[in-house]
């Protein structure tokens, strides 16, 4: 019986990864469909994302009917952000195979990448329903003990099961993520994810590697508010609007403390939207938006996709700030500022787009809206320590030595705190000259370090 | 050395300079100095400092870059009585005469046009002969002489010029300038340099350090070097990427980004060569004459000097250097850039 059930999984396994030995075969010569897909997968591993979506265009042009071309074109739409060709590409392969399973499980990824996560769950559960009843019942049921074996000499199974944890995450349906991964000994009972999320953290470890540390801890542990909430923290500044503002809302939820409870509210407020949830949709056009323009320098797709974006969710505020970098990087700073204006009309509450428009209008010297924008900045948010600082340049620029002073002594403080003095050393330095021989020629310098997980990108 | 032109341009401005042919004749009972000889008067020669009441002559064109090197007694400290001395009001003009601004501005700018020529043998003799003309058109000393005039004319009212000329026709104020024209000489580098590896092997007292330090505190002389070499650099960075053909040229707020990147390399550096340069420039002085003047320089008429001269310069500098990036990488599009660069490092004799 053993023996049957794990054959049978296998016909998973070579279902899941049936693209990727599509992918290791030689390039064939000519135009043909199948020598196109693979073109358009060499330019994608080469980073030539542009070339290989237009190359699997060609590919669906010349073959139609091609599942393979089908799948590679909605790959490379649904990885540039063109949802909506991803989606045609996607349905187009699927009414070619009804019953692939490849493509079942590509829509699968898809449809969670939209935020669809009840179609993404319907497609993998029909993938599973097309295995033998025996495969099913083993895959369902069968004891941790004996799934952490199949999980760790398979590959593409496990990453269907992450895919199934990852959905019913953001779905928010922690507690079924939780039973499922108890269920495939994904975690286990007794072992403390949380300390050793913490110690890679200190070890700077690799991002992948805190991020997958705390979503064990997350779906392990679930009395652990501190460190759910630092996974909700870190998948914030990765851009993850969703997921990260479930995890931040369970730990705030678990945490037995009034003051985290109090600051994770406040978090959910000033870095996620408030009352104002950002779609799915919208986050990934935004994240892909991102990828576009800082590794690829595709200013005019990313801004596409950003204008997108912000036609999804319109009190979304980091596309403004990207937008707003657009504009900067074109050199015009006006522009940049009217983006970051509108971000902060758009959410009021949002600390890092009136951080972002208090450091460009210091940029440009002025100083009177700079210092209302960095006030609020640090209202918002009063750890902020390039934003302390940012301010402290201002009231220096403006006579205010005194509130320069109590700016830069409550940034340092807290900078010394949380990182040591190494973040800030040149505003301490500076600081010391001034409290020894009172006002300089120049103006304070204004680091923004980094300084704590979850406030420090967009 | 180009880039010691860049540094010392700013250096000269951020603690004043007296440079240039300096004439002094008798205009009824008053001793007039002027970097402009007189009309009809009686032509002295020129003396050591001595406290005596002076006016100086109406704006004219700048001097040249050459200066006397003055031999002067040395008070042993600037008194009230010194700082408060003026018999006619004084003018911007006469500021900018008096504290050897105007008098520097030929030398100055030819430091800085020097930035842009290309390195001998770069380019052939047709380009190297349209960079000069480019370069001597915009860094001409009457252009940033008259934005630095400006500068003042907007920021600094008659009591601030006041106070500013009591010093600076003081005794004290005159040896002060007097050796930091010597020190801005070209032949003044070799002693430099033997003055910058002694220091290593003696460094300076902690006093003097102290006094430098403040002296730099209260002028901004670093930071305003900084953006000056900035001005520059970046003035080349742009026209650079300007004249690059459409499809690699870079965004203008990206470059923007690369310039500014450069502010934190050169900051440290910078500030080390201004420090050791201060020491250098103000070694004949006891510590009491250098507090003397640090003191006046971290007065409000001190920093109202101070920072309006600086951003004179470097507004002037800025327009000018951009000006000139352009023209030339439209002259000369290509090889340019290439020829201007110098090896790697921080600025420094």
């Amino acid at each position: 019986m053993r023996r049957r059930v794990t054959v049978a999984i296998a016909v998973i396994l070579v279902a899941l990864s049936a693209s990727t030995s599509l992918a290791q075969r030689p390039a064939a010569l000519g135009d043909s469909p199948a020598a196109l897909v693979e073109r358009s997968r060499a330019a994608y591993a080469q980073g030539r994302y542009q070339d290989a979506l237009e190359t699997a265009r060609r590919a669906v042009d010349a073959a139609p009917r091609s599942v393979p071309a089908q799948l590679a074109r909605g790959g490379m739409a649904e990885f540039m952000g063109e949802f909506d060709e991803a989606s045609q590409a996607y349905a187009q392969a699927q009414a070619l195979a009804p019953a692939d399973n490849a493509t079942r499980y590509r829509v699968a990824r898809f449809a969670t990448r939209v935020g669809d996560y009840d179609r993404a769950l319907r497609e993998l559960d029909a993938i599973l329903a097309t295995q033998p009843k025996a495969a099913q019942l083993f895959f369902r049921w069968a004891p941790a003990s004996m799934q952490k074996p199949l999980l760790k000499a398979s590959p593409a199974l496990e990453q269907f099961v992450q895919l199934q944890i990852d959905i019913m995450m953001e779905k928010g349906d922690l507690t079924g993520a939780r039973r499922l991964a108890r269920q495939h000994a994904i975690v286990e009972s007794g072992h403390d994810y949380c300390a050793e999320a913490n110690a890679k953290t200190g070890r700077k470890g690799s991002s992948e590697d805190v991020f997958k540390a705390f979503r064990l801890a997350a779906l392990g542990q679930p009395d652990s508010a501190d460190c759910i909430w630092w996974y909700g923290q870190w998948l914030t500044d990765e851009g993850y609007m969703r997921l990260g503002r479930l995890m931040v809302e369970e730990g705030t939820r678990v945490t037995s403390s009034p003051a985290n409870k109090e600051s994770g509210n406040r978090f959910v407020r000033i870095r996620l939207g408030g009352a104002r949830p950002v779609s799915k949709r919208a986050e990934s056009l935004f994240m892909i938006a991102k990828q576009r323009y800082l590794r690829d320098g595709d200013a005019e797709g990313a801004a596409r996709l950003f204008d997108e974006s912000l036609r999804l969710s319109p009190t979304f505020a980091r596309p403004y700030s990207y937008k707003a970098r657009l504009a900067l990087d074109d050199g015009d700073r006006e522009a940049a500022i009217r983006w970051l204006q509108r971000g902060v009309e758009a959410d009021a509450d949002s600390w890092r787009t009136w951080h972002n428009l208090g450091r460009l209008l210091l940029a440009a010297d002025r100083w009177e809206d700079a210092e209302r924008a960095l006030a609020r900045t640090i209202e918002l948010f009063p750890d902020d320590v390039g934003g302390r600082l940012a301010l402290a340049r201002v009231l220096y620029a403006r006579g205010n030595w005194d509130g320069y002073r109590s700016q830069t002594e409550h940034a340092l403080g807290f900078a010394r705190g949380m990182r040591g003095n190494d973040v800030t050393k040149a505003s301490a330095d500076f600081l010391s000259k001034f409290q020894r021989w009172g006002p300089g020629g120049a103006l304070p310098p204004t680091p923004d370090p980094r300084v704590i997980l979850g406030w420090n990108q967009d | 050395m180009k880039k010691v032109l860049t540094l010392g341009a700013l250096l000269a401005l951020a603690v004043p300079a007296y440079a240039g042919e300096v004439y002094r004749w008798i205009d009824g009972s008053t001793v007039v100095y002027s970097d402009q000889p007189p009309q009809d008067s009686l032509i002295t020669a020129m003396p050591g400092p001595e406290p005596a009441a002076v006016v100086i002559a109406d704006d004219a064109t700048p001097a040249g870059p050459t200066a006397t090197t003055p031999t002067p007694s040395i008070p042993t400290r600037a008194s009230a009585a010194e700082l408060r001395a003026p018999t006619k009001p004084a003018t911007v003009a006469e500021i900018l005469s008096l504290s050897g601004v105007r008098a520097q501005l030929s030398s100055v700018a030819g430091g800085l046009a020097a930035e842009y020529l290309p390195r001998p043998g770069q380019l052939d003799a047709r380009d190297g002969a349209r960079i000069e003309r480019i370069v001597g058109q915009h860094f001409a000393a009457d252009r940033l002489y008259a934005v630095i005039r400006q500068e003042f004319g907007s920021n600094v009212d008659r009591e601030q010029l006041d106070a500013m000329a009591a010093w600076f026709r003081s005794p004290l104020g005159r040896r002060i300038t007097a050796l930091e024209v010597a020190a801005a000489k070209p032949e003044a580098a070799a002693e430099f340099v033997a003055f910058a590896a002694n220091l290593k092997k003696s460094p300076a007292a902690a006093a003097r350090l102290e006094l430098v330090q403040r002296l730099d505190w209260v002028t901004g002389t670093s930071d305003d070097t900084t953006a000056l070499a900035l001005a520059v650099a970046g003035s080349v960075a742009r026209a650079t990427a300007a004249s690059a053909p459409a499809e690699r040229r870079p965004r203008a707020g990206l470059v923007e980004r690369r310039i500014e990147e450069m502010r934190g390399q050169m900051t440290t550096a910078i500030g080390e060569t201004v420090l050791t340069q201060m020491l250098y420039v103000y070694s004949p002085l006891t510590d009491a004459e250098l507090k003397a003047y640090v003191d006046f320089l971290a007065s409000p008429h001190g920093r109202a000097y101070s920072r309006t001269s600086h951003a004179g310069l470097l507004r002037a500098v800025r327009e000018s250097a951009d000006r000139t990036a352009i023209e030339i990488a439209r002259a000369v599009p290509q090889g340019w850039a290439a020829a201007t660069q110098k090896a790697p490092g921080p600025p420094g004799r």
